[in-house]
């Protein structure tokens, strides 16, 4: 038993759940990322489409008018799925940060061991190769496409719901 | 003192001067970098960490300096380099946090205290060579790069080892520390400055060792600031 209390093998075991969560969080992150900037970029795209739509109608053009009505619910509809991805994504975000906190922990744990840690853990073995590949595939794709920092969900938010209400 | 969102909007427009903090996990950085335009900032839990870099634009005199606080872990050395990379577009100055292996994280406590309440010495001098190797995994980087314009190490922590100064300062002016850095020496600024960004008991248990006053707490702060400035006004 080490001075962690856990023998070796358990560690490894724990290094291996965690980092298979972590792996997993971050494919559906990354999935729910992609939705949210390619279904922004559609309703951004459908609103000049909209007005186009609106300069045809006229008294006699009830078809126009439909359809423009039709185009309008469509943006309010993705628009208001978008804020729902970005509600889902960032719960998940922060179950994923919650995650990499406890690999990111264990691993700094062994390192700073006086008796050099579990090489099979902050060595160079497959492990922990995979390991710090997958904190920092986590760490590259843990924002949001297109917009880069922090505030990105909340630029993601204000333009979705300027254009429920532009619709 | 204009109002924190004037003082924000003045930094907006201003030029920047780059400062990227370096150190290892629980030295300090964070609570560094908060001190920097808080005297008393709030004390951030040893269970808190930064775990990803960030900015954020300070002004001191007349000087806008974006600092960029990077995560300390072994795992975040990745990020670390990415947030060198970033800095280095242009000029930059680098503030290396150290704090005489005086590390507060989420550490297992039992090898902080072993049986008693002591600090285990083993700890200490572990997080002494964790320090330098941290240091040594950048440094080449540090050197090839003609941006890097000045480097301050900050020794941290003072509160806790202010009675013990004359081993501190041996250890980073003329120890291993010192011929470490003696590789960036060309650059000039490679100064040593005590600090103490809060005064507080070392995992809220070990106390203070009392020597290290809020008055010197204060005339070390106005050190660094005076350092920071006197490092962007000198000519290139």
């Amino acid at each position: 038993m080490s001075s962690t209390g856990r023998s070796e093998g358990e560690r490894q075991e724990i290094v291996a759940y965690l980092l298979d969560r972590v792996t997993r969080f971050s494919f559906r992150l990354r999935q729910i990322a992609a939705l949210i900037s390619a279904l922004t970029v559609l309703n951004v795209l459908s609103v000049p489409m909209s007005f186009w739509l609106g300069s045809e109608i006229s008294a006699e053009n009830l078809e126009a008018s439909t359809t423009r009505l039709i185009a309008l619910l469509w943006i309010s509809f993705v628009a208001v799925s978008v804020v729902t991805f970005l509600i889902l994504w960032d719960r998940s975000r922060k179950r994923a940060d919650a995650f990499f906190d406890e690999v990111s922990d264990l691993i700094q744990r062994e390192y700073s061991r006086s008796d050099g840690g579990d090489q099979r853990i902050v060595g160079d073995t497959q492990l922990a190769v995979e390991t710090r590949l997958s904190l920092k595939e986590y760490r590259n794709f843990r924002g949001l496409p297109l917009v880069p920092g922090e505030s990105a969900p909340a630029i993601y938010f204000v333009v979705n719901v300027a254009l429920i209400v532009a619709a | 003192m204009k109002p924190y969102a004037i003082r924000k909007v003045v930094a907006f427009f201003k030029s920047k001067n780059r400062v990227l903090v370096l150190g290892s996990t629980g030295v300090g950085k964070s609570e560094l970098a908060l001190s920097l335009t808080n005297l008393l900032p709030e004390t951030i839990s040893y269970l808190d960490r930064t775990a990803f870099a960030k900015s954020d634009d300070i002004q001191i005199g007349k000087k806008v300096f974006r600092v960029v606080d990077t995560p300390g872990q072994s795992a975040s050395a990745a990020d670390r380099l990415q947030a060198l990379r970033e800095v280095s577009a242009k000029p930059y100055g680098v503030i290396n946090v150290v704090s005489y292996g005086y590390h507060e994280y989420r550490a297992d406590l039992r090898t902080v205290f072993g049986r008693g309440t002591s600090i285990a010495p083993q700890f200490l001098s572990r997080h002494r060579e964790i320090e330098m190797e941290q240091l040594n995994a950048i440094l080449p980087q540090l050197e090839a790069d003609a941006n890097m314009r000045w480097f301050l190490t900050v020794i941290n922590k003072a509160d806790l080892w202010w009675a013990d100064r004359v081993n501190v300062f041996a250890h980073y002016q003329t120890g291993p520390y010192a011929d470490l850095l003696s590789r960036l020496v060309a650059r000039g600024g490679l100064a040593s400055l005590e600090y103490s960004s809060v005064n507080h008991p070392f995992y809220g248990k070990a106390p203070t060792d009392g020597t290290f006053s809020d008055v010197d707490r204060r005339r070390a702060r106005e050190q660094l600031l005076a350092s920071m400035i006197t490092a962007v006004a000198r000519p290139t």
